[in-house]
């Protein structure tokens, strides 16, 4: 009987912390996301300054979490990110201003992946 | 390749640590569920040793949910006759007396070339020897011969037989058991004196076992082992 209830309280850990790292994950890369759709729309409405500013941000707090996310998600998916930031600091470099507004796009995108990798929804279970 | 060569071993450790919280079954005693769970773990456990760019989570996380359902039903099962049967079915008696219940076997899909083949490998070669046949929840079939029909035992023959006893190892493979030792009712000395009468180590003993009618039973290891 003692294994059972071992097993009982294995069951529910796991899915405690599974519940607490798809929380963890949306709570910090959805605002990213916004933050990198922000982004966007400050460097399509030509203000560049902010767009770089918001990207810097979407940055650091990117690089904060990182010993998580790899525990968590498929390294592919970060791989993308890392390399979309790396793209974006390449066209900011060499002027290309749409280049930069799309990139930002992408990012925004690729950061709500990521925040929605582990999210309890119908569509990730099926 | 280094982090595959990591990944495996932590991978394997849990498995192990997981197939042996399951408990002491042979792959030939296990229910249905069990055998699932077994070949579960080991194939989810498996996902993150072929791409290292999968998180090691991907693969302990499921094997070990998979394990921690397991325990829990095995204590359902222990606990609950109804969910035993849901889980693991019924026994089902395919010979009954002697009648072969043609029905039990459409029922449980058993051929009556399996049938024979299963009363073959229990060493009977006539169906009609057979007085109960029951397919037990893990496939394997009990098979009950009428009893003339059975070796005869001493008591059957009327000959009186020894007491059997469990015999406690000492040594395996040159490594001595001090627990056993003293589980046996022997000390150090005696078992002096005994390799000595020998003339053996412990280290070149490949097996000693005592039990409980004073019978000891000696290997010694070959040369070269």
């Amino acid at each position: 009987m003692k294994r059972s209830y071992f097993g009982f309280a294995l069951v529910l850990t796991l899915l405690a912390l599974g519940l607490l790292g798809s929380t963890a994950l949306g709570r910090i890369h959805t605002p990213l996301a916004q933050a990198a759709a922000e982004a966007a729309g400050e460097a399509e409405a030509g203000n560049l300054p902010a767009a770089r500013e918001l990207i810097r941000q979407v940055e650091v707090k990117w690089n904060a979490h990182r010993v998580l996310r790899q525990a968590l998600i498929d390294h592919r998916t970060l791989d993308a990110v890392d390399s979309l930031l790396a793209e974006l600091e390449a066209h900011d470099a060499l002027g290309r201003t749409g280049s930069f507004a799309a990139g930002c796009r992408k990012l925004a995108q690729a950061l709500e992946n990521v925040a929605q990798d582990q999210a309890l929804t119908w569509e990730n279970l099926l | 390749m280094i982090l595959s060569y990591i990944r495996t071993i932590m991978l394997h450790l849990v498995l192990i640590f997981s197939l042996r919280l399951m408990g002491k079954r042979q792959i030939g005693q296990m229910e249905a569920s069990e055998f699932a769970v077994a070949m579960l773990a080991a194939d989810l456990a498996a996902i993150p040793i072929q791409d290292n760019s999968i998180p090691l989570i991907a693969g302990l996380v499921p094997s070990l949910t998979v394990l921690g359902l397991e325990l829990v039903f095995s204590g359902l099962i222990m606990g609950s006759i109804r969910f035993r049967q849901l889980l693991c079915g019924k026994p089902v008696i395919l010979i009954d007396n002697g009648k072969v219940l043609q029905q039990n076997m459409r029922k449980t899909r058993i051929t009556l070339d399996e049938l024979m083949g299963l009363l073959r490998q229990k060493d009977v070669l006539e169906i009609s020897a057979v007085q109960y046949a029951i397919l037990e929840t893990n496939g394997d079939l009990s098979v009950f011969p009428y009893p003339d029909e059975k070796p005869a035992n001493a008591r059957d023959a009327g000959v009186a037989v020894g007491e059997q006893y469990l015999p406690i190892p000492i040594i395996e493979d040159g490594h001595l058991f001090p627990e056993n030792l003293k589980k046996s009712g022997k000390n150090e000395k005696w078992l002096d004196n005994h390799m000595k009468k020998h003339k053996i180590t412990p280290s070149r003993t490949f097996l000693l076992t005592v039990d409980q009618g004073g019978n000891v039973y000696l290997i010694k290891k070959e040369d070269g082992t």
